[in-house]
């Protein structure tokens, strides 16, 4: 597939780009009337009447506007507006079950388990969309929020709630075209490239693109015989799926971990690049072992371009051809099969193997865009609280079953070993150099969690006592129609 | 704790068994090498029966007169974990496979129908059903673990 051959005009603005805005507002919503609904589904693709209207991923021009506005249909949502029974039958089983039932499959036990659900949203029945609105800055935000509220009262829509939150601002001048999250990261470095949509042309992430298929339905996927598809046609193409998540993280327990490093031979920093695999700047391990800051630091745009393996995918970052763009060597990577320098149990090493070679031999895929906003106001250490703060938003694939539960149950929450073994020095091996489940995602128990530094020697550190750092408070799997589809949902006669 | 498959299929009368003998020993090559990049599945083989010789079930040395055909294995965790990594490196081999069967002619291409090649292979797994579904392993290792081992 060459580049933009997808019509950004019909996809969803939230699955190809991130809007960067300061404030956003997921509103949790239940249909009451389905004749009812369908119009104001209608009413967000037209704006007829100055109606807030969906917003795609079509380029906004010089101008960014001071708002956007996106929305995800739970199943029990297309049902609430009366889509034909035998085109229900064709979505996936695991979005027909809903995220309620797949909570045992991806860690979403005790506390995070969906009877603790908030906002309405353990009631599983009656969470039929979720509709979320992006501003500039709150004044815009309840603004658009009025005339949204003024149109769930005309169109017999229930809110059941909203959920606020807002950007964090990037201290660090030369990241700050990303955000932060409350754990203190900077956060979305490493999004696919999507094949056929601009993000070809994002930083570099010495990976091979995305295929189209694998974020939107219609086109070939990672499987290149295989297309993820529903009935009818005006609902699939463009269409996608998303994971809704809102996630509460314990900032003080994890600071209060990264305590510990002394008994592991680390300051608090380096426990804490460790287990992402990031500095909390951004700064990969593999471009800088022992340093957030190398001299000369790593530049924004090369924060993503490396592997954990000799390059297995040689030319994968290159500018697609007739971009007009030069190619760019990346900075030096060791050979870090053996995780003595990025754990092979890091977060990123979990979310995104790249080329390291993993159980199932799917390394590169089972991808996903993290579409996730911080809630909750900064955490100071000086003065800790015991606010809630977290991370909400969309998780968004096309195939939920084998994206974000797969990388979620094998990879994340895996305390098998997930990794091919590998001879490593010493006598060491790949297979010994990880355990336990993600320290952020992992659903983690003091009595059984563990997290292991792997080091030449052979002998390795095993760090831990660790606690869950972070809570599902919520969740809900969501339908991203298309343009086309939300225009089918509004109107299914035409 | 490795778990079996003992995936057992009518071989369609109109067809000849020979061919699809013929495809996997010329796949070999590329089912082993994908086998090893799955990395959980300690043993496999391809068994070719008769029951039309009810005593052995052997067929003939080229399988022209097999009736059934089954594949064996033991393999780690939920077979359904990595069943699309699977089938990405397989699907070759199920879609050639199925198409010499009675029954399952209908769901290739695999790779397009997921669910009906799981739930072909489930009603097909003799392991999947009492009184067939017991199987004894010397050890609890996984394959990865066994390779550490280098033996």
């Amino acid at each position: 597939m060459t580049s933009n051959t997808v019509d950004l005009r019909d996809v969803q603005g939230v699955i190809l780009r991130g809007y960067n805005m300061d404030v956003t507002r997921f509103f949790i919503l239940q249909i009451n009337d389905g004749a009812k609904a369908r119009q104001f589904t209608g009413l967000l693709v037209s704006g007829e009447g100055s109606v807030p209207q969906i917003t795609t991923s079509e380029h906004w021009g010089p101008v960014k506007p001071d708002h956007c506005l996106n929305i995800g249909f739970t199943f029990k949502g297309l049902e609430a507006l009366q889509v034909d029974p035998s085109y229900l039958g064709s979505f996936p089983q695991t979005f027909q079950d809903g995220a309620a039932a797949a909570a045992a499959t991806v860690g979403d036990t005790g506390d995070s388990a969906p009877a603790n659900w908030v906002g309405g949203l353990s009631d599983v029945n009656s969470v039929h969309v979720v509709l979320a609105l992006y501003a500039q800055n709150a004044a815009i935000l309840d603004q658009v929020s009025e005339t949204l509220r003024g149109l769930f009262a005309q169109y017999a829509i229930t809110e059941l709630s909203a959920q606020d939150a807002n950007n964090l601002p990037n201290p660090d001048e030369m990241y700050s075209q990303y955000g932060k999250i409350h754990f203190g990261y900077t956060d979305g470095i490493s999004q696919p490239r999507i094949a056929g949509t601009p993000s070809e042309h994002s930083i570099p992430d010495h990976q091979p693109l995305s295929p189209t298929g694998e974020f939107l339905m219609g086109y070939p996927s990672q499987n290149p015989n295989q297309t993820y598809r529903v009935s009818p046609p005006e609902l699939s193409l463009n269409s996608s799926f998303a994971a809704f998540r809102i996630l509460k993280q314990d900032v003080a327990a994890f600071e209060s971990f990264l305590g510990t490093a002394g008994q592991y031979g680390l300051d608090p920093e380096k426990l804490a690049a460790k287990v992402s695999g990031r500095w909390r700047n951004g700064v990969p391990l593999m471009f800088s072992p022992d340093t957030p800051w190398p001299d000369p630091p790593t530049p924004a745009d090369q924060l993503n371009n490396y592997d954990y393996v000799p390059d297995t995918s040689a030319g994968a970052s290159a500018p697609a051809a007739g971009s007009g763009e030069a190619v760019k060597d990346p900075p030096p990577y060791p050979d870090d099969t053996c995780g003595f320098v990025c754990p092979i149990g890091s977060h990123m090493r979990r979310g995104n193997p790249r080329g390291e070679a993993v159980v199932g031999g799917g390394q590169h895929l089972h991808r996903i865009l993290r579409r996730g906003v911080p809630y909750g106001p900064p955490y100071d250490p000086k003065n800790p609280d015991d606010i809630e703060r977290g991370l909400v938003g969309f998780f968004i694939n096309a195939d939920l079953a084998n994206q974000f539960e797969f990388l979620m149950t094998n990879w994340i929450n895996s305390p098998t070993p997930f990794v091919m073994a590998n001879k490593c020095p010493n006598g060491g091996n790949t297979f010994f150099n990880v355990s336990g489940n993600d320290v952020f995602l992992g659903d983690n128990d003091p009595a059984t969690s563990s997290f292991t530094l792997a080091n030449p020697d052979g002998k390795n550190t095993v760090v831990k006592g660790f606690d869950r750092f972070i809570i599902t408070r919520g969740g809900a799997y969501c339908y991203l129609p298309s343009r086309t589809a939300m225009k089918y949902l509004a109107n299914p006669q035409g | 704790m490795a778990n079996p498959l003992t995936f057992v299929v009518q071989l369609d009368p109109n067809q000849s068994p020979t061919k699809l003998l013929e495809y996997i020993a010329a796949n070999q090559a590329q089912i082993d090498n994908a086998l090893n990049t799955v990395g959980t599945v300690h043993y496999a083989r391809f068994i070719f029966m008769n029951t039309n010789n009810p005593l052995t079930l052997q067929p003939d040395q080229m399988a022209s007169n097999a009736t059934h055909m089954s594949v064996i294995t033991a393999y780690d965790g939920d077979f359904d974990k990595y069943i699309q990594d699977f089938t990405n490196q397989l699907s070759g081999l199920f879609d050639a496979l199925l198409s010499f069967t009675v029954d399952g002619q209908h769901i290739p291409p695999v790779s397009q129908n997921l669910k009906a090649f799981e739930d072909y292979i489930h009603a097909h797994n003799l392991s999947d059903f009492t009184p067939n579904n017991s199987m004894y392993s010397a050890y609890t290792c996984i394959v990865q673990q066994v390779r550490t081992l280098n033996c």
